[in-house]
């Protein structure tokens, strides 16, 4: 239940912060998360990467759907492929570098202990 | 230390994505990723750049500008139908409407013409950037804009519609998740828009239409074949063509100008790489009959301008209206007004001249270092200047610029040969005038105005056609129309002396016209002006286009309606293979051809010359064509130096009265050929071709396609399925083609149908911007809405009113 809570309180930190920095503010958010929750091990990997995949792909839905999904389509169509991919590539590129974020400082904890 | 060393590898780690995440990672000198989370994040990536929702909601906004309330209309292709009650507020809407759908284009457009798509693309646009310099645009629009700022009437008009770009450019810049998709794509934004980058455009529009020089390729021609077999060639008159001007409704004019002694350079141009030329085979039309010859008893007139297909489109269409104006049409983003269109009383429309105002002087130089070269026997000294080409990450490119009297060095010699100026109608000072003619049209309601108004015009000279309510009919070629002598500028010129260069033109009063010519009709398509006149008009002219219009309008037995001039302007006959075929297939020897030759051969016998996209027979006829015109002037033809070959007309007359002239020997063979054995050679050398590939239909060899303006494929068109070819009325060539056909039909209440290859928008992620390109291909049309506010009122997809913001 924390770790849901973890994941939300980063989802709306990060959309929050992207009004001031854009897609930079999954960083802070990540580091927010980790030094309020304590996140340690995996869980500092992991919900960074998935605050990112359902933070992101929330809005991303939001999004495609008032276009009636045309948006996630034509997006694609810079790489020629499916609609998928404008989903994927964000989300999995976010998602790690969130997941880096949250996994360094979690190790910066622990050196300073 | 095995932490600390775990915390420095995941800084590193951390540092290295998100500099790639944001920057991008360049995997050689022509691909490079962008950052994939700058640009598809949903913040402010281009998930933001979804537009359509946005633009079905209206609302008002409040901009710095405007005098009193605008209001627009869009309808259900996004035509914006723009309300306002001064021409300044209508200019400020438009300007704020064109630049809100085509920001990127409008930026792009200018920096193709400056040579500065490497300051914001990096390396793989240089070699464009160079050429552009090399041609001057830069120089030229600099040129251009300090005749315009002496004019007083550009404050007050031009500044508004500068004005309104630069309200939309604001908000932009202040919302950076509004930012068109490429500025994105390519990280960099936009420049604030003046009357520079205007001359830009509109030099870009002289780049597309009047660069054309074949100087060099004829003066290497002249020298391999000498003077006379060069003229017996390629100087002799078609006469079948058919000039614009029949009948000459304007002030007599005689244009005289003598041939000064050595006046042309002799020599080959062995090492000049010729940049790249304007495109043949493709060119516009436009027609306008008569209420004698129409249905409704008024005029009618159709125009289709042909030009490079992109995505977004050159043209934008819109509605403009104020207590005197009311006018419907296309307009050129970055241009204010519009050149093509129509309005309560007239309709208008134009096509380009193709005269050559590009020449070419040899420059002698005594000390090109410190830019001293000779004319008329003195020394004189070039302006010179560091060319400077700024590339993205890459250091600058610099090399010195020449300014001669002639004009700047265009072509530079490798070793020790003379350096070529250029000398072009696009970088000389123009008409003050000019930048606001596309708007004062609109407000006219007769010929007169029309002829005063267009007759400010200066570059590229067109063929501006016109209809009115009041039942003319005319055409007018307006533009700077340069007095010369037979011939001139055909060769490269000597530069020794200034008499060489032409300097005067014909007196605007006197340019060719003609107003209710007894025909009933008015035509062009690029053909040559004017038979007399003393123009000496030098230019690539093709008359096959002008030939056809003229047949169809001449032997109509039937009152005409729009649907006639629609099914014109989708005429995909084509004059040149009726003509070249039939000799082709006299001259086949037939007694020893196999089953599968004879199979082919009955192919092109039953062909109607028409380019049908489904058709075998048009690539059969266009391979054999080729082959045989390579067979013929194998002379001609030499990778590594630039020349000409004569033209189809003047190859059929030869086989019909020289068919053993030594220029149809083989130079590769110990026996001489003769015309008819080039044709029979070609036949069998097509046939071999044939048997090892499946045949293929019209629509695969001429592969139409509309890119994108930076060539991405996703949002490029291609392969569309288009009837017609570069000498049909529906004039399609790969990516060239009819980009704005319109229709019409005057009267108390004109109606006007037309239609555009790709969309309002310039936003690839929108659903108008390439929506309209599969009607077009398939010929159809739009009826356009010419109504009243009362009737936006009620009947819109969306609209803005935009308030004045008087804080």
């Amino acid at each position: 239940m924390n770790k849901l809570f973890a994941i939300l309180v980063f989802a709306i930190l990060q959309w929050a912060l992207s009004f001031l920095m854009g897609w930079f503010s999954i960083l802070p958010a990540a580091i927010v998360v980790v030094l309020i929750f304590k996140l340690e091990g995996k869980s500092s990997w992991f919900i960074p990467f998935l605050g990112v995949f359902f933070g992101w792909g929330l809005w991303m839905l939001f999004l495609d759907y008032q276009s009636d999904f045309h948006l996630s389509h034509r997006l694609a169509m810079l790489v020629q492929q499916s609609g998928f991919f404008a989903y994927l590539i964000p989300l999995v590129l976010g998602g790690l570098v969130a997941a880096l974020t949250g996994r360094l400082t979690c190790q910066i904890v622990r050196v300073a202990h | 230390m095995k932490k600390f060393l775990s915390v420095g590898v995941m800084t590193v780690l951390l540092v290295a994505a998100c500099y790639f995440s944001h920057k991008g990672i360049r995997l050689s000198e022509e691909v490079r990723i962008p950052g994939l989370l700058r640009i598809l994040s949903p913040s402010h990536g281009l998930w933001q750049n979804y537009d359509d929702e946005y633009f079905t909601k209206s609302e008002s906004i409040s901009l710095s500008g405007p005098n009193s309330e605008i209001r627009v209309y869009f309808d259900d292709r996004k035509v914006p139908h723009i309300f306002a009650d001064t021409d300044e507020d209508v200019l400020f809407a438009q300007g704020y409407i064109v630049a809100s759908q085509r920001l990127w284009q409008m930026d792009f457009l200018s920096r193709v013409a400056e040579g500065t798509l490497s300051e914001v693309f990096g390396k793989p646009t240089l070699k464009n950037d160079l050429m552009m310099r090399k041609y001057g645009l830069k120089y030229g629009a600099e040129q251009a804009i300090k005749d315009w700022e002496k004019n007083d009437h550009r404050d007050k008009l031009y500044i508004s519609y500068e004005n309104g770009i630069n309200a939309y450019i604001n908000r932009v810049l202040n919302n950076t998740e509004e930012l068109p998709y490429e500025f994105k794509l390519a990280n960099y934004k936009p420049r604030l828009w003046n009357a520079y980058l205007t001359a830009l455009v509109s030099k870009y529009m002289a780049f597309t239409l009047c660069r054309r020089h074949e100087d060099i390729a004829a003066t290497n021609t002249r020298e391999l074949l000498g003077d006379s077999l060069y003229q017996h060639l390629f100087l002799k008159k078609d006469q079948n063509q058919i000039p614009v001007i029949r009948e000459h409704s304007g002030e007599a004019f005689q244009a005289k100008r003598s041939k000064p002694a050595d006046a042309e350079y002799r020599g080959y141009l062995k090492e000049m790489t010729v940049l790249k030329q304007q495109d043949k085979g493709i060119g516009s039309n436009n027609w306008a009959i008569s209420g004698s010859m129409s249905k409704t008893g008024s005029p009618i007139l159709a125009n289709d301008p042909h030009l490079g297909l992109s995505l977004p489109s050159i043209w934008f269409e819109n509605h403009i209206h104020t207590p005197s104006m009311n006018a419907y049409g296309v307009t050129i983003p970055g241009i204010p007004g519009m050149p093509i269109g129509f309005n309560d009383d007239i309709a208008f429309g134009s096509t380009n001249v193709g005269q050559d105002v590009l020449d070419l002087f040899t420059i002698n130089w005594t000390n090109k270092e410190e830019g001293k070269y000779k004319v008329n026997g003195q020394e004189r000294t070039a302006e010179m200047y560091e060319e400077v080409i700024k590339i993205r990450n890459k250091p600058d490119l610099t090399y010195k610029q020449y300014i001669t009297e002639y004009g700047p060095i265009m072509y530079e010699s490798r070793s020790d040969g003379a350096d070529l100026a250029v000398h072009w109608l696009a970088h000389l000072p123009l008409n003050p005038n000019e930048i606001s003619v596309f708007f004062n049209i609109l407000k006219c309601k007769d010929y007169d105005c029309y002829k005063r108004e267009t007759g400010k015009f200066s570059a590229p000279a067109q063929n501006f056609i016109f209809a009115s309510n009041n039942g003319d009919i005319g055409i007018r070629i307006n533009g700077k129309l340069p007095i010369k002598y037979e011939n001139e500028g055909r060769f490269v010129k000597n530069g020794n002396q200034i008499e060489n260069k032409w300097s005067e033109f014909i007196p605007r009063t006197a340019n060719p016209q003609t107003l209710n010519p007894s025909l009933g009709f008015v035509s062009s398509a690029n053909q040559i002006t004017i038979d007399s006149f003393g123009l000496n008009f030098n230019g690539g002219f093709e008359n096959y286009r002008g030939r056809r219009i003229n047949n169809l309008l001449e032997k109509s037995t039937k009152k005409l309606d729009h649907q006639d001039m629609m099914d014109f302007q989708q005429d995909a006959f084509s004059i040149k293979a009726s003509e070249m075929l039939p000799v082709l297939l006299k001259n086949l020897k037939r007694d020893t051809l196999d089953a599968f030759q004879k199979e082919l051969l009955t192919t092109l016998e039953n062909w109607d010359y028409v380019y049908n996209a489904e058709s075998q027979a048009p690539p059969l006829f266009e391979s054999w064509s080729q082959l045989f015109q390579s067979f013929v002037w194998d002379e001609m033809h030499n990778d590594s130096i630039s020349y000409m070959k004569p033209s189809i007309w003047r190859t059929l007359e030869l086989i019909d009265l020289e068919p053993s002239h030594t220029l149809f020997d083989h130079l590769e063979t110990e026996k001489i050929e003769d015309a008819i054995d080039n044709i029979n050679l070609s036949f069998g050398q097509l046939t071999t071709a044939y048997r090892s590939k499946e045949s293929k239909n019209w629509k695969e060899r001429n592969r139409v396609s509309i890119n994108h303006l930076l060539n991405i494929p996703g949002y490029s068109k291609y392969e569309l399925d288009v009837n017609g070819c570069g000498d049909a009325l529906n004039a399609v060539k790969g990516g060239f083609g009819p980009s704005w056909r319109m229709v019409v039909e005057l009267g108390e209440n004109p109606k006007a149908w037309a239609i555009y290859p790709g969309g309002q928008s310039g936003n690839p992620l929108s659903k108008y911007y390439d929506n309209m390109i599969d009607d077009w291909a398939k010929g159809e049309y739009y009826e356009l809405s010419f109504k009243d506010e009362d009737y936006f009122k009620s009947n819109h997809l969306f609209s803005r009113t935009i308030l004045p913001d008087n804080e």
